[in-house]
């Protein structure tokens, strides 16, 4: 029961999320928002982590098998996906380094300009 | 054999039986193998792939069973604000430094994306599918969705940067020797997702959780600035 208790505040979050998007002109994920909408209800104390942690830990751990359907939809596609894998790795080698240089000296240097803030 | 086969992966219960099979195959020959390349994702996928086509069975008839199992990816997302409130501390602690870089480095990603895309002549729906590339699976597939691309191109692209995440990424990390741990796992997490952040956690805890960290940030702002580049591809 307890972990059916966790089911239910997890796929309840998520719903919420979609009720509130049919109200709401704007076009946004419902997943999106629900996660933002968990954040901060664990962080009001409304949701205690004991209350969701155990399914949390057994989605996110498994997370991978989630996406295996829409991955093999690859089967669909296989002459588009021919046509395109090797600009798509190029884009994906030359962009995953930019990425992380991007990522990892902008942080660097916003921590060297608060430090010296503090000093 | 081919009509069994038709038969047989047209109930749900037996296609979503068929992934599990293979995904448990994948997670065994990962441990097998220690080669962190063989994600069980992939070797799942393929081997499905593979499957459907040699008994020639329509992908949307095993997908009767396979979108039982994706609708468990609004949920999961759902569950992704729990690792970020479990590390609440170093979320606040660090939280300029996680926006900023965050962002900078989703900026770069997308953009990156559409040039070397127009570059090479590729469709415009194709560069869409491969925008969100970077960002974990459950909310790349929200915004291929909002973007009208293609699902199997998207999943192909992060298939392969999670990939890149765990033989090159490290290599970039010896490469660029940055000498920060925040920096270096907001790069880890912020380049190659949820793979990354598998890498950065092998080497150390606090790269690991800011990696962690970056993906859901990653994810919020790459849906904003799909929808602004999509204009102007």
């Amino acid at each position: 029961m307890k972990l059916l208790k966790q089911f239910a505040i997890i796929t309840g979050v998520y719903a919420a999320s979609e009720i509130i998007l049919m109200f709401v002109p704007v076009k946004f994920p419902a997943n999106v928002l629900g996660m933002i909408l968990m954040f901060i209800l664990l962080c009001l104390k409304v949701v205690k982590l004991e209350q969701v942690g155990d399914v949390a830990a057994f989605l996110t751990s498994n997370m991978g098998f989630f996406f295996v359907p829409a991955a093999a939809s690859v089967a669909r596609d296989l002459g588009i996906v021919a046509d395109t894998f090797w600009p798509i790795l190029v884009i994906c080698v030359v962009g995953t380094a930019l990425v992380f240089g991007a990522t990892a000296y902008t942080a660097y240097f916003i921590q060297r300009l608060q430090r010296k803030g503090n000093n | 054999m081919m009509k069994f086969m038709t038969d047989f992966l047209s109930s749900p219960t037996a296609a979503i039986f068929v992934s599990l099979a293979l995904y448990a195959f994948g997670v065994w020959l990962f441990k097998k193998t220690k080669l962190g390349f063989i994600h069980p994702l992939p070797v799942a996928s393929i081997l499905i792939i593979a499957l459907l086509g040699f008994f020639h069975v329509d992908y949307d008839l095993y997908n009767k069973g396979g979108q039982i199992i994706s609708i468990f990816l609004g949920p999961a997302t759902v569950c992704l604000a729990v690792p970020l409130y479990k590390n609440l501390d170093k979320l606040k602690k660090n939280i300029v430094p996680i926006l900023v870089a965050t962002a900078i480095g989703s900026v770069v990603a997308v953009t990156s994306v559409a040039l070397l895309g127009l570059m090479f002549g590729l469709d415009r729906q194709v560069i869409l599918s491969v925008i969100p590339r970077s960002v974990t699976v459950p909310i790349a597939l929200a915004i291929t969705g909002q973007l009208g691309g293609l699902v199997s191109i998207t999943m192909l692209a992060i298939v392969i940067t999670g990939t890149l995440g765990t033989v090159f990424v490290p290599y970039l990390f010896k490469w660029f020797r940055v000498k920060d741990e925040v920096a270096n796992g907001l790069a880890f997490g912020t380049s190659a997702h949820a793979m990354g952040t598998a890498k950065a956690m092998e080497i150390n805890e606090l790269m690991g959780s800011m990696a962690g960290l970056s993906i859901a940030a990653v994810g919020v702002v790459t849906l904003i600035l799909a929808e602004i580049i999509q204009r102007y591809i």
